[in-house]
């Protein structure tokens, strides 16, 4: 779009791209949580353009920190600065997280999903 | 002589001459004046030998006459020089002209001399389309003419128009035209033609057309296929049309569009008729009618004043372009044809500071009460006129060490000079501030659309005049002074920022102006003075968009643990709902899928808690059953189930068996002319075929009895519906990975 640069967000997807080879040779688990880094560094985007380094790719291993660092202290259960009183974050904390917080309060409206056999079931049979 | 006040409809040069034409009221006939014009046009040459030689050329040519030395400012240094004055003598021929002495001078500068010179009488003049007038005249040549209004004056009373409305059938290709039905409809009367016996028609269709003389006549694809179709049948048969009130226009029967690349997306435009003496305009062809009706077309036509007919055909670059050469015209500086400020020089680190956007943050995905969202009013805008960011005034020349300079960038910025191209925006966000003052004023629903609409277009020229800055075809582009902009916003965006956190917000998201605050018991009055503290630290005005009951800020769609930007929905306390981002915004989904996000929308906006949308979940969940229902019991039309795609080729490029380029294909071989940035429609027939030809359907080849692909349907309904439905109710159980339809779901993921 007429940029001289690209823009951190085309710079993550070169950097990735560029990773191929490990990451093929990564177990499938592996690859999963390797995936999950570049995602972290991902939510950083803003800020790791602001800092406007000549070398991104520090800018992306900070943001992998950063979010490592907040995975710790949930997991020590010392707050991370991002749960906030009064909602709900989804996916943030993780599905499980989500459940038990939902059970607890007696709030699961669960409906399971249903396939075209289902609706055809139950509407056409 | 006689003296007379009534509406300036339109003017455009003929020959050595303007022609005017003016309304005076709403039933009498149309007045047209003329009077002679000579504009004055300035080249600059390096050394007289190359003057010499300009002025040999300049003796052959038909359009421009030599005048002599003439010293005149510069625009990029504010400095007087000598310029060399030419004489426009034919103003219709001296584009071509001047194209041609171009291609022979390039080395000399040009100035003033490729304005379209409607625009240039009108900047000279202090006249605008549609402006009310006293004029006096003799017989038929206008002698003087004087606006009785300003461009920026926010009351000014509708012009009086006799509307039309032109419909037709036909058929056009580059060889053969025919018609097979046409009709004139005005003021509620309308005229039926069955084109039997075409001459007939022409002759009938011109006496409709004097006697009932309307001033504009809209049309749907008038550019594309009505008007080239009318005027080539005319041609055939020897029936001069009397579409243009001007006598003897001649014009090139073109048909072919153009597509060209806009912001990394192919665009098609289709070709012009415009008529002469009277308005044609294609709601097909017009981006501000579709925005903002013919009212905001005149608005922005007053703006810019630009030609309403040419404002309603080109992009609104062309407008913001035109308003800056009025400015800088008014200021009595020649325009600069060519552009001649290369970029500076830069090192690597200074490139990586400086060519970046505004900031786009991830949002902190959940779902929340008690948010509220705070919107910059015209950002970048308000960044030009408040900072004095203009091209001329960053890294001047007569300012060494100024006093204020860019953050990041330490770009100088004049201490002398007001930028004409910022000051040039002033009046359009003053009178947008004045629009939307009215709007919450007034209660008559007319006024409030009038003004909206206004209002609407002057936000569009406003978009557009800080992405000029940055386009390198530009008259008045300076990369510097967007950058600079860029660099301002986001530092005034970190401000907004650490101010709202110091007042206790956490900040949810922000995106470039806008941020979105979440605290328990806030009340309006505090936000409103968080508001004015934000304002003094950035030096830029911002206000509320509005509370929230409740907002939800989305994941991407792939991974539910990855923010996106700008993929939220919530309901405002007034009961409003805004959303960005999701399928009903999205111009790649089947209504059918729109309209019922749309209905659980409808019913959520009932909800002013998050508790109270989750008791509506039965009721959503009936809904989105019920739609699941008329899908699988093929009940929904065909219609709904309509695919849009834009052709990024023609169809004979694509090499893929994507649904989109088959349809493309198909249409084709009926033979319609398809080129890059047209839409193709089609329905999902058998998405899992082997033939990609029996994949999907286009829309020309749908019969009553064509059967669509309910499973497709059914997966891209439950997607939309699960988007507002995952985050409020939780996702389903994990099981649904092993159900026949998520596993197909990947086969026709055709994003």
């Amino acid at each position: 779009m007429g940029r001289t640069l690209p823009t951190f967000t085309r710079y993550l997807e070169k950097e990735l791209a560029s990773w191929n080879n490990f990451r093929r040779a990564l177990s499938k688990e592996d690859r999963e949580i390797f995936d999950r880094l570049f995602r972290f560094a991902k939510r950083h985007i803003a800020e790791a353009s602001h800092a406007a380094r000549p070398i991104p790719f520090d800018a992306l291993i900070l943001s992998i920190l950063l979010e490592q660092q907040k995975e710790i202290m949930t997991l020590k259960g010392s707050t991370p600065a991002m749960t906030l009183k009064g909602s709900t974050p989804v996916g943030a904390l993780g599905n499980d997280r989500l459940k038990t917080a939902r059970e607890e309060k007696n709030h699961i409206y669960l409906l399971p999903v249903l396939g075209v056999e289902d609706v055809r079931a139950r509407y056409l049979d | 002589m006689r003296e007379e006040t009534g509406w300036l409809f339109d003017y455009y040069p003929r020959g050595s001459e303007m022609v005017f034409w003016f309304i005076t009221d709403e039933h009498g006939p149309r007045l047209r004046l003329a009077q002679p014009y000579a504009p004055r046009c300035y080249v600059e040459a390096k050394d007289s030998k190359s003057l010499e030689r300009f002025k040999m050329s300049l003796e052959r040519s038909r359009s421009f006459r030599f005048e002599g030395p003439a010293r005149e400012k510069d625009f990029w240094t504010a400095k007087e020089r000598t310029l060399h004055a030419i004489q426009v003598v034919d103003l219709e021929s001296s584009y071509k002209d001047l194209l041609a002495l171009y291609r022979k001078h390039p080395d000399l500068s040009y100035y003033n001399c490729d304005i379209p010179f409607e625009q240039l009488y009108g900047y000279q003049n202090n006249l605008f389309p549609t402006a009310l007038c006293r004029f006096r005249y003799e017989g038929e040549s206008l002698i003087e003419c004087i606006a009785l209004e300003k461009h920026s004056d926010s009351d000014y009373p509708p012009i009086p128009l006799r509307v039309a409305h032109l419909h037709g059938e036909g058929y056009l290709s580059p060889n053969r035209a025919a018609l097979r039905f046409l009709a004139l409809e005005m003021e509620g009367r309308t005229i039926e033609w069955e084109t039997n016996d075409l001459e007939d028609t022409l002759h009938s269709f011109n006496a409709y057309l004097d006697d009932w003389d309307p001033d504009l006549i809209w049309t749907t694809g008038g550019d594309s296929i009505l008007m080239p179709c009318l005027f080539h049948l005319a041609n055939v048969a020897g029936v001069p049309l009397r579409l243009d009130r001007e006598a003897g226009i001649k014009r090139n029967l073109g048909q072919q569009g153009r597509s060209y690349i806009s912001y990394g997306r192919i665009v098609y435009r289709d070709p012009d008729y415009p008529l002469w003496g009277r308005w044609h305009i294609d709601h097909r062809n017009c981006f501000l009618d579709r925005e903002s009706d013919l009212e905001g077309l005149i608005e922005a036509s007053r703006v810019s004043r630009l030609a309403v007919q040419r404002m309603a055909r080109r992009s609104i670059g062309t407008g913001i372009s035109s308003v800056q050469m009025a400015n800088v015209s008014q200021h009595g500086f020649p325009i600069p044809w060519k552009k001649a400020q290369p970029e500076g020089w830069k090192t690597a680190l200074q490139l990586i500071r400086a060519d970046r956007g505004g900031m786009t943050y991830m949002p902190k995905l959940g779902v929340y009460e008690n948010v509220v969202e705070l919107d910059f009013v015209s950002m970048y805008p308000s960044i030009m006129t408040n900072f004095n960011i203009s091209p001329e005034t960053v890294n001047c020349t007569c300012c060494p060490e100024p006093e204020t300079s860019v953050p990041e960038l330490g770009y100088r910025i004049c201490d002398k000079r007001n930028g004409l191209i910022s000051g040039a925006l002033v009046p359009i966000l003053e009178k947008r501030i004045e629009y939307k003052r009215r709007m919450r004023a007034t209660k008559d629903p007319d006024e409030y659309r009038r003004y909206n609409n206004r209002q609407t277009a002057l936000k569009w020229l406003l978009v557009c005049c800080f992405g000029y800055l940055g386009y390198k075809n530009a008259r008045f582009g300076r990369i510097e002074a967007h950058e600079s902009i860029c660099a301002i916003s986001r530092e005034m965006l970190l401000r907004t920022r650490e101010i709202s956190e110091e007042w206790g917000y956490s900040v949810l998201h922000s995106l470039v102006d806008c941020v979105w605050l979440k605290k328990s018991g806030q009340s309006h009055e505090e936000v409103e003075r968080l508001c004015r503290a934000i304002e003094d630290a950035t030096n830029l005005p911002i206000g509320i968009e509005g509370h929230y009951s409740w907002l939800v800020f989305l994941s991407s769609k792939q991974y539910d643990d990855l923010p996106v930007p700008a993929r939220y929905f919530g309901r405002f306390e007034d009961g409003s709902m805004k959303y960005r981002g999701i399928e009903i915004r999205r111009s790649d989904q089947a209504p059918v899928v729109q309209f019922v996000q749309g209905e659980l929308l409808e019913l959520l906006s009932q909800a002013d808690s998050l508790e109270a949308c989750r008791k509506l979940e039965p009721q959503l969940r009936a809904i989105a059953l019920e739609a699941e229902r008329r899908i699988v019991e093929r009940e929904v039309s065909l219609q709904d189930l309509l695919l849009k795609r834009q052709l990024s080729q023609s169809p004979g490029e694509y090499k893929s068996t994507t649904m989109a380029a088959t349809a493309a294909k198909q249409a084709a071989r009926l033979g319609q002319d398809l080129i890059a940035g047209q839409e193709v429609y089609f329905v999902v027939i058998d998405s899992k075929a082997g033939n990609p030809d029996a994949r999907v359907c286009v829309v020309d080849l749908l019969a009553p009895e064509t059967d669509y692909d309910v499973e497709f349907y059914l997966v891209q309904l439950r997607r939309a519906v699960r988007t507002l439905f995952d985050p409020l109710f939780g996702k389903p159980k994990e099981n649904t990975r092993t159900q026949p339809l998520e596993a197909s779901q990947q086969v026709f993921d055709f994003h």
